[in-house]
């Protein structure tokens, strides 16, 4: 059931180093106009621990889709791809995939390591409004996900 | 053992020491049991020819110090009695250029695809920021316009044209350097079906210039046909671009055989190139036009050289400002499977 249906913002965890670019994100989301609430890890092991209830920030709602850079300090996002998808606790949250990098080793093995989505953060702003509405209507208005 | 002057000279015996000596007494000592098995081996039946074929040979000074050298052998009789000539040549210098030589290709080697990767991870790494100021600029012009004084305005719009700029350099610097890392291995390729392919996706822009295009016999080669592709239409781009408002375009493509190669060549009847260019425009980012005429940043041609280079070929242009730019790229017939 999508989470609109249960007239609730949807939960995005966003992993992602840089404030600039998180900051980006948000404005993004905002001119796009997705009703979200966002939590934001700022490497791979704030985002593990945060997915795993053990964050110091306190309890950190489940997400409904984590938005994954791939390049982060301490451990990087195809580690805590690996993480998420090997849990069966952890592994019918979607992930996606969202960074700078569009090379071919990178979108194959975030694949085979079961990203439901690989997409390339566009230089453009219009065009990345444009991709945070699409990310919107598919996952959160036309997908099925399954009842936490 | 006789022995000429030129042969004392060069292992630094007296020609006393060397008349009646054995020869062996000039083969480094480690070699001299094998020489001498070798030596009779050959007495039996002499004949001329090279000695230790494909072999990297040394010779011994008096003084113990070895260098190399190339021997030619042959036969002969000395007053009714067998011997051998051998010319003992010292190739010292020869040996050292050779070494310098492959030390020298396996720097310029080394440097060329660090230089490559450098490209690479410089065009890479650099959309990192850019995306990040992109976005602010243009979120600036999105949530500030009609706020702000026309000037601040003014600035802003040339804030995200240059942004917009210079993200198009990258790609075009990005595309450029992974031509070789990125390049696929050659495979026939067929000319003219690729061709077809070029002209069926430019129909659009073919068919508003109401240009004419007129493709021969093509033939297939050896090569990557991705970057096949992109050299076509380039090419191709080029003269819908530099196309003559005095008259309609026609774009003839065509392929003749010589020796060893096939050159491909495509004409048109646009604006040209006036002849002292011809060289620059095969430079990345080098452009003729300012870019209110003509668009572009000036990669296609670079791409063009660098692919055709890759592929063994070379590639020119001729034109005559005014009536028109014939392409012309050569690509090894050596693959080639059609006549």
């Amino acid at each position: 059931m999508s989470p609109y249906a249960l007239k609730r913002p949807v939960e995005i965890m966003l992993v992602e180093d840089n404030p600039a670019d998180v900051r980006l994100t948000v404005e993004a989301l905002k001119e796009g106009q997705v009703r979200h609430r966002m939590t934001v890890a700022r490497d791979g092991i704030e985002a593990l621990e945060m997915l795993y209830g053990r964050s110091s920030i306190g309890v950190v709602p489940r997400p409904d889709l984590v938005l994954l850079d791939l390049n982060l300090p301490r451990k990087d996002g195809r580690e805590v791809l690996a993480t998420i998808k090997s849990d069966p606790a952890l592994r019918s949250i979607p992930v996606i995939v969202l960074t700078t990098s569009s090379a071919e080793e990178d979108i194959k093995h975030c694949y085979s390591l079961h990203a439901n989505s690989y997409v390339s953060k566009p230089v453009d702003m219009d065009q990345f409004i444009n991709l945070v509405k699409i990310i919107d209507l598919f996952w959160f208005q036309s997908a099925q996900l399954p009842m936490l | 053992m006789l022995a000429s002057e030129q042969c004392t000279q060069l292992f630094g015996y007296g020609v006393a020491e060397l008349v009646g000596a054995s020869i062996d007494i000039l083969v480094p000592e480690a070699g001299r049991l094998r020489h001498a098995e070798l030596r009779q081996g050959y007495m039996r039946s002499p004949r001329a020819r090279p000695m230790g074929a494909g072999l990297q040979l040394s010779a011994q000074r008096k003084n113990g110090t070895t260098l190399p050298v190339e021997i030619s052998l042959s036969g002969t009789e000395v007053d009714g009695q067998k011997c051998v000539v051998a010319i003992v040549r010292d190739v010292s210098d020869r040996r050292r250029l050779e070494g310098d030589l492959q030390r020298l290709v396996a720097e310029l080697k080394r440097s060329n695809e660090e230089l490559e990767q450098f490209a690479y991870i410089a065009s890479h790494d650099l959309q990192e920021p850019l995306r990040v100021v992109s976005g602010y600029t243009q979120l600036l012009k999105r949530r500030y316009t009609g706020k702000l004084d026309s000037e601040a305005e003014e600035y802003i719009d040339f804030t995200v044209e240059g942004v917009k700029r210079m993200q198009a350099l990258i790609n075009d610097l990005l595309a450029y350097a992974r031509l070789t890392t990125r390049g696929r291995e050659f495979k026939p390729t067929d000319l003219g079906q690729l061709t077809k392919q070029v002209i069926m996706y430019l129909a659009p822009v073919i068919d508003e210039a109401k240009a004419t295009v007129e493709v021969a016999h093509l033939p297939t080669v050896l090569g990557d046909a991705s970057q096949l592709t992109q050299v076509i239409q380039n090419i191709l781009s080029n003269a819908l671009k530099f196309r003559s408002n005095e008259r309609p375009l026609c774009i003839k493509i065509s392929s003749v055989r010589k020796l060893d190669d096939w050159i491909i060549s495509v004409e048109d009847n646009g604006i040209g190139i006036a002849p002292e260019y011809r060289d620059r425009i095969f430079v990345a980012f080098q452009r003729l036009h300012t870019r209110d005429h003509y668009p572009g940043n000036g990669i296609g041609l670079a791409i063009c050289k660098k692919i055709i280079e890759r592929h063994h070929g070379r590639i020119w242009v001729e034109s005559a400002p005014t009536h028109g730019t014939i392409f012309h790229f050569t690509l090894p017939a050596s693959g080639s499977l059609a006549s």
